[in-house]
């Protein structure tokens, strides 16, 4: 018993299977049980159905065969056909069958009375009747048989006919009843299933109630009790010692638990850690957070600084620089007002918050000041006052101010600049005062290379213009050529640079090509700079070249490679305008040539006619006239060579004059005897002014003058005709003209008239002969003696030659030249508006020599006054004087007044205003400084005009 | 007679020319400048034309120039003077198209004999 117990506790599955396994077994039972009486009530059914109709059929064929035997019978007796006879007997053999088979069978009285009268019936029937009937047949006595046969037949006959259908009845009946019994029993069957059905679901109902105590109760409380436990309640479990699954459940739930509350100790115990840690963490966070705190605040003040320092770096110019640190340092460390003040000569400074007065102010005073202080000690000062009534406003109370003094010390420990900051009604802490030192420094470095950045600005800017000033073209290139750099002079040279500072850059090829453009026959200048920048040996160290545009020029070109650490890094072209040199060189050369050219024709006559009178047999007037041939070009020869000595000389400036008075007329009279001995073409008429015309000179000179021009009027007008030469005294200028009825000078000729060995390029000129130095000499000695020589010439008609020169005024002392009445009336008036005293008396002095009468005035104004009085011949103005009337004004003035609108006028000015000048129609212009004989010769031109 | 022409503006020089010539038998026109001496030279027939190499209105080497491309003018013998002796003178005037040249100063029997040689070949 204990076993399958056992066995079965072990499992629910087990019992529950058992327990099914059991209903189904008595399910299945009863199922059996039913089935199998079902199975028996209805074979019983059909045996006795079966029965009933074996029983009916066998009626049925008793009463068939019955039948038939009578019908056979009947027809036998009809037909007396043998077919009908064994008909019969075939239907009484059945018959007899019938019976037998329905003998077998259970049988009720009733039934086996009928049989056995049936069978009576018959067995009388053919043992009696029958043969009778038949024999009656035979005979054919119907009649016999119609009487015979209803009599003994009819009864059983139509008994058995009752019977069978009395025994159909009874059959039917007991077929029905059999069938009621059937459903009685089935039906009864059905119940009982029924019942059992029901009594097997109350068994399952009860097994499973039994179950469902056995599981679903302990299930139950174990789950309530998990929820409980869930909840927190300590419990305590049972079933533990069951064995099957529950018991295995519950004993695991209890494992579990025991473990879940041993967890959860631990993380009891490890919450406590945990929310110790925590406090600690909030510790820590806090202090992070103070920590983060300080950091922003440090980042604040990083980024200030940083932009502070970034506005530093950024700018090089001077004012900028100082004005962004103070605007920065007022703002960023929060100052209320600031100013930083250079120590240098200009005391340049930027200030925030303080105005213009009140900085200047303090510049003036930083003598005086706490300044002096702080530059001593070159550490920064505090000073803690009361605040000034600005600085107030409107608070009735006193408020305190902080001044901050601090110095900027440079890299040599000296003071560059100071800086002062000011905050009102707040202190200013020892961590701000240092962080302003520091910052100071950052500010002493700024100012440190701002100085730094103009010393180099200036010695660049300098550099450049050394190299802009000077007059060669500097032309510095890279190793391949390129150029990279060039000054103002080549700009001129060549229009395809630019001047000033931004220059583009000239690859090689591009400046070939331009020069291709600019100058005359390139491949030789070409090739010299190719083989410079290739590095390659040149022939010579210069080339020189023409440059055709814009300007003319002759040019030479010579190279120095530059180096830096032993390395060439460049070349440097200078360029040199030649054109003079150039001009001078080919001058010379063309003057030597025609210098040549001109002592070797007169040189190849006489060589000509020398040897012609020695290898010839010559008639006495060809010998004389070969003879005086060769003597008049030998001294023509001589003539020329003494005249180019004395040129050249003159020109060179070793020619020495002799100065002294010399009176004109004489001198004339001289000249003009020699010239008319043995002269019978001319006829000189002199017009001479019998007052003493005295110049100041050289004698000799003077007589070569006069010699050379009246000699060319004579030679000139070959023809003849009267020769004038007039001389007269016009306002302290002795005026010469000397003037010939000749062949005149051609108009193209005339500007080169006076240029050395200039001769007119007529045939029957050279005839005349001549060296062509004759006029440049002239003018040479009348230059030299502060003279001037005109001409004018019609060609056919004439020509005059005019000669001025100052007068020698011999007067000793100028100073006493207004007092001593030593001034010629004739001598005409200068008047001097000069307001620089100095220079007023030098002019003075200067026109006074010159033979003019003198009026100075320093102010425009007196001589606005007095202009009308004195009615100058000219003025000489300076434009610029003092107070308030200039040198226009006198201008205007004088062009206003009738009297003096056409009075020349002489500007004598610093500046140069021609353009204004001209309009007021005043051309002659001295640009101070001037040399006092320029102002003489400009009076004069202007008197002569 | 051999017909000379001679163009130089130096009156002295041109007598010597002239004197020098004619006693040797040569008739010889005178030009005292340039373009008269091409007038000459274009309406003329001279069996030798001398030039002075620094004319006004026209330099001897332009005269050449000049002549030397008239039809018929081509041959003209072309003596030039010149106060210039350089080698390279010489060499400039031949290549122009003179036929002789002689320097300044000149002596009057070189002159003669060139003009001879000049005559003949």
């Amino acid at each position: 018993m204990a076993k399958w117990q056992h066995y079965l506790r072990k499992r629910i599955t087990r019992r529950f299977s058992s327990m099914l396994l059991l209903s189904l077994l008595l399910i299945l039972a009863g199922a059996v049980f039913v089935l199998l009486s079902t199975i028996q009530i209805l074979q019983k059914y059909e045996l006795r159905s079966n029965e009933i109709r074996t029983k009916q059929e066998l009626v049925a064929e008793i009463g068939d065969y019955s039948n038939e035997i009578i019908l056979r019978a009947r027809g036998y007796y009809v037909y007396l056909n043998q077919f009908e006879y064994k008909k019969m007997f075939e239907a009484k053999k059945g018959l007899e069958q019938s019976i037998a088979d329905f003998k077998r069978l259970e049988f009720s009285e009733d039934e086996e009375r009928l049989i056995a009268e049936i069978e009576s019936f018959f067995t009388d029937y053919f043992d009696n009747l029958l043969p009778g009937a038949i024999a009656l047949a035979e005979k054919g006595d119907y009649e016999g048989l119609r009487k015979f046969v209803p009599s003994g037949e009819e009864n059983p006959v139509n008994e058995l006919m009752l019977f069978s259908k009395e025994f159909e009845q009874n059959v039917q009946h007991i077929a029905a009843n059999a069938n009621d019994k059937l459903i009685r029993d089935l039906s009864f069957q059905g119940v009982l299933f029924i019942i059992y059905v029901c009594l097997v679901l109350l068994l399952s109902l009860y097994i499973s109630r039994r179950v469902a105590i056995d599981i679903g109760q302990p299930l139950g409380q174990l789950a309530q009790q998990a929820s409980q436990f869930g909840r927190g309640h300590v419990i305590h479990l049972e079933d533990l010692e069951r064995e099957d699954e529950l018991g295995e459940l519950a004993r695991s739930f209890n494992d579990m638990m025991v473990q879940i509350q041993a967890k959860e100790e631990e993380l009891l115990a490890q919450n406590e850690e945990l929310i110790a840690q925590q406090d600690e963490l909030q510790a820590q966070q806090e202090e992070l957070q103070q920590v983060v705190e300080t950091l922003e605040e440090n980042e604040v003040y990083l980024t200030n600084r940083n932009a502070f320092i970034q506005a530093l770096a950024n700018t090089l110019d001077k004012q900028e620089l100082l004005d962004s640190i103070i605007n920065n340092l007022v703002r960023f460390s929060d100052f209320d007002k600031g100013i930083l003040v250079l120590l240098n000569t200009n005391n340049d400074y930027a200030a925030n918050g303080v105005s213009a007065a009140a900085a200047d102010g303090f510049i003036h005073s930083i003598g005086d000041s706490m300044v002096v202080r702080v530059t001593e000690t070159l550490e920064p000062y505090k000073l803690v006052r009361d605040a000034s009534d600005g600085e107030r406003a409107y608070h009735e109370q006193d408020i305190q101010a902080s001044d901050l003094y601090v110095p900027i010390v440079n890299g040599q420990q000296e003071v560059i600049a100071v800086l002062l900051l000011t905050r009102i009604g707040r202190t200013i802490t020892k961590h701000e005062e240092s962080e302003i030192v520091s910052l100071a420094r950052q500010v002493s470095l700024a100012l440190d290379k701002l100085e730094m950045y103009e010393e180099t600005a200036r010695q660049r800017q300098l550099t450049r213009d050394m190299i802009n000033t000077i007059q060669e073209g500097i032309h510095f290139m890279d190793m391949q050529g390129e150029t990279l750099e060039v000054n103002d002079k080549m700009a001129d040279f060549f229009s395809f640079f630019q001047k000033g500072d931004q220059r583009s850059r000239f690859p090689l090829d591009k400046l070939l090509g331009e020069l291709e453009e600019n100058v005359t026959n390139t491949s030789g200048l070409t090739a010299f700079i190719k083989s410079i920048v290739a590095g390659d040996a040149t022939a010579s160290p210069s080339v020189q070249y023409e440059i055709k545009q814009p300007v003319h020029r002759y040019m030479q070109l010579y190279y120095e490679p530059l180096y830096r650490d032993g390395v060439q890094f460049g070349l440097l072209l200078v360029h040199r305008d030649i054109t003079r040199e150039y001009e001078v060189d080919r001058m010379k050369s063309e003057f030597v040539s025609t210098v040549s050219h001109e002592l070797r024709t007169p040189l190849a006559s006489v060589l000509g006619f020398a040897e012609l009178l020695l290898h010839r047999e010559l008639k006495p007037e060809r010998q004389r006239k070969y003879i005086h041939t060769i003597h008049q070009e030998a001294r023509r020869l001589t003539t020329l060579i003494n005249d180019f000595l004395d040129l050249q000389r003159m020109e060179s400036g070793k020619q020495t004059y002799i100065v002294e008075p010399v009176e004109l007329t004489p001198l004339i009279r001289e000249v003009v005897e020699i010239q008319r001995m043995g002269n019978e073409k001319h006829r000189f008429q002199m017009h001479l002014n019998n007052e003493a015309c005295t110049v100041l000179g050289d004698q000799d000179k003077l007589r070569q003058v006069l010699t050379n021009l009246i000699s060319n009027a004579v030679k000139y007008s070959p023809e003849g005709g009267e020769i004038g030469i007039n001389c007269n005294v016009i306002r302290g200028k002795a005026i010469l003209d000397i003037k010939d009825e000749g062949l005149g000078i051609p108009e193209d000729a005339l500007p080169k008239l006076f240029n050395k060995f200039y001769r007119v390029d007529n045939s029957d000129r050279r005839e005349i002969g001549g060296t062509g130095l004759g006029l440049a000499i002239v003018k040479e000695i009348i230059n030299q003696h502060k003279g001037d020589i005109t001409v004018v010439s019609e060609q056919g008609k004439g020509s005059t030659f005019t000669i001025t020169m100052p007068l020698h005024v011999q007067e000793e002392h100028p100073a006493d030249l207004e007092t001593a009445g030593l001034i010629r009336d004739s001598a005409p008036t200068v008047m001097v508006v000069e307001n620089d005293h100095n220079l007023s008396h030098m002019l003075r002095d200067e026109l006074l020599t010159s033979g003019y009468r003198v009026e100075l005035f320093t102010e425009g104004r007196h001589a606005i006054e007095q202009i009308q009085q004195i009615k100058p011949d000219v003025v000489v103005l300076d434009l610029m004087l003092e107070s308030g009337t200039n040198g226009w004004d006198v201008i205007e003035h004088m062009k206003k007044s009738d009297l003096l609108i056409n009075t020349p006028i002489i500007i004598s000015s610093a500046f140069e205003e021609k353009d204004k000048a001209s309009q007021w129609g005043i051309r002659d212009f001295l640009i101070k400084p001037y040399l006092p004989g320029m102002l003489s010769a400009a009076v004069q031109r202007a008197l002569s005009k | 007679m051999k017909k000379l022409l001679l163009a130089e503006d130096e009156p002295i020089l041109r007598m010597l020319v002239v004197d020098t010539l004619e006693d040797e038998g040569y008739s010889i026109d005178e030009a005292s400048d340039g373009e008269e001496a091409y007038q000459y030279i274009t309406s003329g027939e001279y069996d030798l034309v001398i030039l002075d190499y620094m004319m006004p209105k026209m330099t001897g080497i332009e005269i050449i120039e000049k002549v030397r491309q008239l039809p018929g003018k081509e041959q003209v013998k072309i003596l030039m003077l010149s106060a210039k002796s350089q080698q390279a003178e010489q060499e400039k005037v031949l290549a122009a198209g003179a036929d002789g040249f002689m320097s300044k100063p000149f002596s009057p029997l070189d002159l003669i004999d060139k003009v001879e040689e000049m005559l003949r070949g």
